[in-house]
C-alpha cells in the first residue's frame, strides 16, 4: 500500500479525474429555478397535495409583501388564493387564466425582457404554482403490463423470455400499486426542474466518478502487480520467504487502496457538486417523483419508477454502494489480467479489449437472445446502465434489482476466476 | 533510413495489426454501421434525400428557376398517388375521407386548439393509417426514386405520406430564396456571405441537410476510432526502450540521440499510413451510401447548411479529410511525447487516459457541423484550430528533441 501511496502517477492520474470532475460540474452549471424551489421547500415541506398549495400560496404571498410592487401581486396573489380554495373546476379555470397571463405577458415583451421576465422570481412563483397544483399522481392507474407487452411484441420474445420479462413488470406492478396508495409521486424534488437536476448529479456526474473509478482501481492493480515485473525483481521477490503467495496479499492491498482512492475522488467530487448545487432541503424527496423520469425508444419517457422505496439521499448512497462492489469486480478483473500478463500494459488493454468485445457482442446479439440478458449483467453493461440502477432497466434486463444480481454474480465469479489465476501464478515460470 | 524502417516494424507488428483490426471491426459494429444502416434515418428524412437524389441526378449541381417550375408539377402526381392510395384504403373510406386535400382539411379541424382529446386521437388514428402507406401505393410514385436508393433504405423506405410533407418543404425553403440560413440578427460577416451565395447561385444546389449531417456524424466517429489507435500503437515506442534502458545504449551508438529525431520521423509517417488505411477502409465502406453522387453540389444550399466558403461536397469532404490528418498526427506526436517521459507503463497509461478523453471530446466539437456558418467570427475555424493544434504540438516535440541532445542522460 506504501508503493501505490507514494506512487506520483496514481496521484496525478487522481488530481486529472478530479479537474475533470470540476470543469464538468461547472459547464453544468447551476439553475436557479431549482435553487427557487430548495428554498421554498423549507417552508413547505416536499409532499404535495392541499397543504402544500396553502403553504406555498402563504409563502409567495409573504415574499411579495416584501417587494416594492407589492400591491398588484397581492392582490392577484388573494385572487388565486381564494381560487385555489373553491372548487376542481373553478381551480382549473384560474391554473389557465394564470398560464394565459403568464404567456400574454411574456407575448408582449422583447426577446431580452422575455429572457429578464424568465429569469424573475416572479416567473418561478408562478411556475411552481402552476406545477404543484397541476401534478398528479402518475402511479394512480399505471399499467406497467402495458410495457411488457410492447416489448415482447416488438422484440418478438418467446416461451421463457416472455414469460419473465412479464413476470418482471408483474412484480413492478405491485410496487407502482403501492407507490400510488401511498402517493409517492406527489413528492416536490425540483418541481419541473427534477429531471434536469437528477440527470445532472446521476446520469453525468456520478456516472463520470464511477468510470474515473473504475480506471484508477484497475491502474492501481497493474501498478502493483506489475511493479516486479517492471523493476526486474520478480526472481528476488518470489524466491524470499513471502514467495508467490505475496499476490493474494497485494491482492487485499490493491482492494483497500483502490476503494480509498475512489472514496476521495467522490468526496471531492461530490463535495464540489453540492457545494455549487445545494441540495439541502430536497434530500428526502422521493426519485419517484412525478416530474421525474426515464425513458427508451420504444416506450418514450415514463416514470422513474424504482425496487425500493428512495429518497434522494438514500437513492445516493445505494449508487455509491453498488458502485463500490462494482469497482470491487473491475480491481479482480485488473488482478487476473496482471497476474496472467506481465507486461502492465498490455495486460491493460486485454482488460479494454475483453470490455470492449462484451459491449460489441451485445450489440451484434439479436433481442430475443437468452445470452444477451445473460451479458447485461456484466460488469462493463452495468456500468453503461447506471443511470437506470434500481429500477426496470428497460428492454434490456429481464430481471429485477438487476444491478445488484449482477454486481454479486460477478464478484462470486471473479473470485473463482482469481482464485484460479493464482494457483496457476504459483506453477508458473517466471524467467 | 534503416533506422526509421526498424521503429516503423516496431509499431507495426502483428500484435499491433490484429489489435487495430479488432478494435476497428468492433468500433464499425457499435457506431460507425449505424451511420450506413439506418441512413437515412427516419421520415420525412428518407423522402427529402430521395427527392435530391432526384433532383441532383435529374438537373445536376444546381436547380435552375425553369428547372424548380418543372418541378413543381411533380407535386400533382403525388397528390393523384396519395388520393388513390386513399381511396384504396377501406379504414380512411370508412371515415369519408375520399382524398388528400380533404385529409388535410381534417387534420387542420382536428388539430384546432379548440379540439377536444378524443378529437385528437381520432386523428392520430387516421394519420397512422395514412402514414402506414407503402411507397409504392399509388401509381406514378415509384418512378420518383432510382432503383439504387429503393435498394439502399431497407426499413427507411420513402413512404408515400411524408413526400408530400417533403416535397413541400422543399419547395419552400427554395421559393423563399434560401432566407431561412440567415437569422436578422447575425453579424456582418453572415450577411456578406449569405449575399454572396445568392449572387453566385451556389444556394440553388440540390444537396439536402441529411447527406451533410450523417458524413459529418460518420467522421466524428472515425475521427474518435484514429484518437484510439494512434494512441495505443505510437504511445508504447519509447517507453519500451526506457524500461529496459535501451535508450542508453541506443545513445551511445554512431547515431547517438539524433535515433529520437528518427523515432520521431517513422511515428509521423505511420500516423499517415494509419489515417490513409482508416481512410480507404471506412470511407470505401462509407461509399455504399451513394453519397458521392452530390460530389459537384455545394454546401451552401438552400436545403443545407451555409458554409463560411464557398464548397462542393467534394471540397467538404476534403477539408474534414485533412482535418483528421492534422488531428492525427497531432496526437501522434502527442503520444509519442507521453512516451518520451513514461518511467513506465502506468505513467504512460495515467498520461494516455486523459489524453484520450480529451482528444475526443476536442474532435467531436471541432467536427460537428465543421465550416457552418462563422464560429468565433473566424471562416475556416475548425481547420484552422486543428492546424494551430498541430502546429504547437509540433513545436513542442521540436523542443523536446532539441532538449534531448543536451540533457544528461542519467537524468
Amino acid at each position: 500500500m506504501k508503493k501505490i501511496i507514494n506512487s506520483y502517477a496514481i496521484w496525478g492520474f487522481l488530481l486529472v479525474c478530479i479537474l475533470f470532475n470540476v470543469v464538468l460540474i461547472l459547464s453544468i452549471g447551476i439553475d436557479p429555478y431549482a435553487d427557487y424551489v430548495k428554498k421554498v421547500s423549507v417552508h413547505t415541506g416536499l409532499q404535495l397535495g392541499e397543504r402544500f398549495n396553502q403553504k406555498l400560496t402563504a409563502f409567495v404571498q409573504g415574499e411579495n409583501l416584501k417587494n416594492d410592487n407589492s400591491e398588484q401581486l397581492v392582490s392577484e396573489t388573494n385572487e388565486t388564493e381564494t381560487n385555489f380554495l373553491q372548487n376542481e373546476d373553478q381551480k382549473q379555470y384560474n391554473q389557465e387564466q394564470l398560464a394565459s397571463e403568464t404567456n400574454e405577458t411574456e407575448a408582449n415583451l422583447s426577446q431580452k425582457e422575455s429572457q429578464k421576465w424568465r429569469n424573475s422570481e416572479q416567473f418561478y412563483q408562478e411556475s411552481l404554482i402552476q406545477e404543484t397544483t397541476e401534478v398528479s399522481d402518475v402511479f394512480d392507474g399505471y399499467d406497467t403490463g402495458k410495457i411488457a407487452d410492447t416489448y415482447v411484441q416488438t422484440f418478438r420474445l418467446k416461451g421463457k423470455l416472455a414469460e419473465n420479462m412479464r413476470n418482471k413488470y408483474a412484480d413492478l406492478q405491485k410496487i407502482a400499486d403501492e407507490k400510488g396508495k401511498h402517493d409517492d409521486s406527489l413528492s416536490l424534488y425540483f418541481a419541473g426542474s427534477t429531471y434536469g437536476q437528477h440527470h445532472k448529479l446521476f446520469f453525468s456526474v456520478m456516472r463520470s466518478i464511477i468510470i474515473e473509478g473504475v480506471l484508477l482501481s484497475v491502474l492501481i492493480v497493474l501498478f502493483s502487480i506489475g511493479y516486479e515485473n517492471s523493476n526486474r525483481i520478480e526472481d528476488i521477490v518470489y524466491s524470499s520467504k513471502a514467495g508467490r503467495p505475496i499476490v493474494m496479499k497485494k491482492l487485499i492491498a490493491v482492494v483497500v487502496t483502490g476503494i480509498f482512492f475512489y472514496l476521495l475522488l467522490l468526496g471531492a467530487s461530490l463535495g464540489l457538486y453540492f457545494s455549487v448545487n445545494d441540495y439541502s432541503g430536497i434530500w428526502q424527496s422521493n426519485v419517484s417523483s412525478s416530474f421525474n423520469g426515464i425513458g427508451d425508444i420504444i416506450m418514450g419517457f415514463r416514470p422513474f419508477l424504482t425496487w425500493h422505496n428512495f429518497t434522494v439521499l438514500s437513492y445516493l448512497f445505494a449508487t455509491i454502494g453498488v458502485s463500490l462492489i462494482l469497482i470491487l469486480c473491475f480491481s479482480l478483473m485488473g488482478f487476473v489480467a496482471g497476474i496472467c500478463i506481465r507486461n502492465s500494459y498490455v495486460g491493460f488493454f486485454a482488460l479494454f479489449f475483453v470490455n470492449a468485445l462484451l459491449v460489441t457482442v451485445t450489440a451484434i446479439l439479436p433481442p430475443d437472445s437468452y445470452f444477451l440478458f445473460t451479458l447485461m449483467l456484466s460488469p462493463i453493461c452495468l456500468l453503461i446502465k447506471q443511470p437506470v440502477w434500481f429500477t426496470d432497466g428497460g428492454f434490456d434486463i429481464l430481471w429485477k434489482n438487476f444491478e445488484i444480481r449482477g454486481v454479486g454474480a460477478s464478484v462470486v465469479v471473479m473470485a473463482i476466476i482469481v482464485v484460479v489465476a493464482a494457483i496457476k501464478f504459483r506453477k508458473r515460470e517466471i524467467i | 533510413m534503416k533506422i526509421i524502417w526498424n521503429e516503423m516494424k516496431k509499431i507495426w507488428n502483428l500484435k499491433n495489426i490484429i489489435m487495430i483490426i479488432l478494435l476497428s471491426t468492433m468500433c464499425y459494429i457499435v457506431f460507425l454501421q449505424f451511420h450506413i444502416k439506418h441512413y437515412p434515418n427516419g421520415h420525412p428524412q428518407a423522402e427529402t434525400l430521395a427527392l435530391s437524389t432526384m433532383l441532383t441526378e435529374k438537373y445536376g449541381s444546381t436547380i435552375e428557376p425553369d428547372e424548380f417550375n418543372e418541378f413543381l408539377q411533380m407535386r400533382e402526381e403525388l397528390v393523384k398517388a396519395a388520393d388513390q392510395a386513399i381511396v384504396e384504403n377501406s379504414d380512411l373510406a370508412k371515415r369519408e375521407i375520399k382524398n388528400y386535400a380533404e385529409l388535410q382539411e381534417y387534420e387542420n379541424r382536428l388539430s384546432d386548439e379548440n379540439a377536444t382529446w378524443e378529437d385528437r386521437e381520432e386523428l392520430q388514428k387516421i394519420m397512422n393509417e395514412f402514414y402506414n402507406l407503402p411507397a409504392d401505393t399509388g401509381s406514378g410514385v415509384t418512378e420518383f426514386y432510382s432503383d439504387s436508393e429503393k435498394k439502399k433504405y431497407g426499413s427507411d423506405t420513402p413512404k408515400l405520406a411524408y413526400m408530400l410533407p417533403a416535397f413541400d418543404n422543399i419547395v419552400e425553403k427554395y421559393e423563399n430564396g434560401a432566407t431561412h440560413l440567415l437569422q436578422s440578427e447575425a453579424p456582418a460577416i453572415y450577411h456578406k456571405r449569405w449575399n454572396d451565395m445568392i449572387n453566385t447561385g451556389e444556394w440553388r444546389s440540390p444537396i439536402c441537410w441529411e447527406v451533410i449531417e450523417n458524413t459529418t456524424q460518420y467522421a466524428q466517429n472515425l475521427v474518435a476510432l484514429l484518437m484510439l489507435l494512434s494512441l495505443l500503437c505510437f504511445a508504447p515506442l519509447l517507453t519500451s526502450d526506457r524500461v529496459r534502458k535501451i535508450h542508453l545504449l541506443q545513445y551511445t551508438a554512431k547515431q547517438g540521440r539524433k535515433i529520437i529525431g528518427k523515432q520521431l520521423l517513422a511515428v509521423l509517417i505511420s500516423s499517415i499510413l494509419l489515417t490513409t488505411t482508416l481512410f480507404l477502409v471506412f470511407g470505401g465502406i462509407y461509399a455504399q451510401n451513394d453519397t458521392q453522387l452530390f460530389w459537384n453540389n455545394y454546401v451552401s444550399s438552400f436545403n443545407g447548411m451555409m458554409t463560411s466558403i464557398p464548397l462542393t461536397f467534394g471540397q467538404y469532404v476534403i477539408v474534414i479529410c485533412i482535418m483528421m490528418y492534422l488531428m492525427g498526427i497531432a496526437v501522434s506526436v502527442v503520444a509519442f511525447l507521453l512516451s518520451r517521459f513514461a518511467a513506465n507503463y502506468i505513467v504512460l497509461l495515467a498520461g494516455l487516459i486523459p489524453t484520450f478523453v480529451v482528444s475526443v471530446m476536442l474532435c467531436d466539437k471541432l467536427f460537428f457541423n465543421p465550416l457552418n456558418g462563422f464560429k468565433n467570427g473566424i471562416a475556416l475555424f475548425d481547420p484552422m484550430v486543428c492546424g494551430i493544434i498541430l502546429l504547437v504540438v509540433v513545436v513542442v516535440g521540436v523542443g523536446v528533441l532539441v532538449r534531448e541532445r543536451r540533457i544528461d542522460i542519467l537524468v
